[in-house]
């Protein structure tokens, strides 16, 4: 039996409880393709309007439809691998401001687990296969041979730039623990990754593309992929700094999280 | 009911509705910043795609920025959240009482919408100094304001009731959350607010010319650029006209079906 408290305890809690609130969400299966195709569908429509876009005009600041599809398909994958375990985020304001944060903190699974396994949105699943898809498609398409090197990197990108938007995310949410609203400061921040994070940086300028390289929306995907199509050089920022986009992901979250961990001390149960 | 009576009654209504949305005004107002981004988004990307061109299919690029920001601000003005509001009523039960009250159901949300272009509108006058200065929205064509103004109007209309046949699906189920939001983003490409109809290859512009919502955003932006003038302009007006009637009488069949549908629990 593994230690009570210890990382591989956490890890097998967390799977039991996620496995608890997906068979709860299973349970309405005619929803279940129905808000997947709404997530896929909400996301695509921008690429859609992109591919009409280079359908008439062949590219746009030198990039083709299939090199952004790959940005885009990188932006969707990393938004996926964050939303649906990270999903309940969205729900921290709820508990705190009903105070039912209380019960995570009694019971001996780390509360951000517990957070995350209160429920299961398959709509941020939608997203994630979305992605998968288009990532794949635009994968066979683009003019980039596939060494191991390459795939080894575009996992590390992955995952890196999941930890960006996951760790901002986070680190937004842990406002909620002061002030019991964050909601609006994180849809805001949101649609900038949503809209901005979509694009090739250089579209927006020198000045834009440092902008979102410290906001930072660059390094979940744009910086990432020009690497791999070898369009480093295009690039208003330095050069090291794409090539270092995974390890900043990894930055990013720890930090987040050291922050939510402080933060979590300012909940103050509500009620008598 | 006396004239009078008949238009108390729907004020006291719309005055209401407007006094609630008008208490979420710092939210109104943070809603209006990712239509901002967007606006900004959509205006840098076709400069980009521009790129050295002047002109292209006898569309300049001010003509361009023009229509996209001033496609989204049209877009915007048609967003209401009747869809969500009636989810909510239907759910915990709320719209007997609704459905109780003297001014008819369809009429209390027709009520609602006036009350939300009544504070919506001049908050979106807040966006017009990110539209003419950062993404370059140009003065209309000359003679173009008068047509402009009655088909933003009817465009308006088209809107409503296309939202109205939307949020009547709350009668018949509840678990489609989210899905107002979402078809703000889908009308956003049908009616041509991201990508005006003429860029488009012509399978799909013949599309979306035959369904309503080239009406909502497409039609009034292109007769302010002058893309539609003289006898296009009022005919494309007159196709607004008929597609509000078209529209207008299959929201009022849908409705008259969708309240008998209304079971409330408890008492």
């Amino acid at each position: 039996m593994t230690v009570r408290g210890s990382i591989a305890w956490q890890l097998k809690a967390a799977g039991i409880l996620f496995g608890g609130a997906l068979r709860g969400t299973a349970q309405y299966r005619a929803n279940l393709f129905l808000t997947m195709a709404a997530g896929a569908l909400f996301q695509t429509t921008g690429f859609l309007a992109l591919w009409v876009m280079l359908a008439r005009f062949g590219d746009i600041a030198g990039w083709t439809i299939t090199d952004v599809a790959l940005l885009y398909g990188i932006r969707l994958t990393a938004h996926g691998v964050w939303a649906v375990p990270f999903n309940q985020l969205m729900d921290v304001e709820h508990f705190v401001r009903e105070g039912t944060f209380d019960r995570f903190l009694v019971r001996p699974v780390n509360p951000l687990v517990q957070l995350m396994t209160s429920r299961v949105r398959l709509n941020t699943l939608g997203d994630l296969v979305a992605g998968l898809v288009m990532l794949g498609v635009a994968m066979s398409h683009v003019d980039v041979d596939w060494t191991f090197g390459k795939l080894a990197f575009l996992l590390a990108a992955l995952l890196g730039g999941a930890m960006v938007e996951g760790g901002i995310q986070l680190g937004l949410s842990a406002i909620a623990f002061r002030t019991l609203g964050s909601a609006q400061v994180r849809f805001t921040v949101d649609s900038v990754f949503n809209l901005y994070g979509n694009y090739p940086g250089s579209v927006f300028g020198r000045a834009g593309q440092w902008a979102l390289t410290i906001l930072p929306v660059a390094f979940v995907a744009y910086l990432p992929t020009a690497v791999l199509l070898g369009r480093t050089g295009e690039l208003g920022v330095p050069r090291i700094l794409a090539y270092l986009s995974p390890l900043v992901g990894a930055a990013v979250f720890a930090i987040a999280y050291a922050f939510w961990r402080r933060q979590i001390r300012h909940y103050q149960g509500a009620g008598s | 009911m006396t004239l009078t009576g008949w238009a108390n009654a729907r004020w006291a209504f719309t005055s209401s509705r407007v006094r609630t949305v008008y208490a979420y005004r710092t939210d109104v107002l943070i809603w209006l910043f990712a239509p901002a981004m967007q606006v900004v988004l959509q205006a840098a990307l076709w400069r980009a795609i521009y790129g050295e061109r002047a002109i292209v299919d006898g569309v300049p690029l001010a003509m361009m920025t023009t229509y996209v920001s001033l496609a989204a601000i049209q877009h915007l003005i048609g967003w209401d959240d009747t869809t969500d509001w009636l989810i909510e009523r239907v759910r915990d039960g709320k719209i007997g009482t609704d459905m109780a009250r003297p001014v008819g159901l369809l009429s209390q949300q027709v009520c609602g919408q006036v009350a939300q272009l009544l504070v919506k509108a001049p908050m979106v006058v807040l966006l017009l100094p990110v539209v003419v200065f950062v993404s370059g929205l140009g003065a209309p064509a000359p003679g173009a304001v008068g047509p402009y103004v009655l088909s933003t109007l009817l465009g308006w209309m088209v809107s409503c009731c296309l939202t109205l046949l939307v949020a009547s699906v709350a009668f018949w189920t509840l678990e489609l959350s989210g899905m107002e939001f979402l078809y703000f983003v889908l009308s956003g490409f049908l009616s041509g607010t991201l990508v005006p109809l003429w860029v488009m290859p012509d399978w799909m512009r013949v599309i979306l010319e035959w369904l309503p919502w080239q009406s909502v955003v497409y039609t009034p932006v292109a007769i302010y650029i002058g893309r539609f003038e003289g006898a296009r302009a009022w005919e494309a007006i007159g196709v607004q006209l008929l597609w509000l009637v078209l529209v207008g009488g299959l929201v009022r069949l849908v409705w008259r079906r969708a309240v008998h549908r209304v079971v409330v629990q408890g008492g």
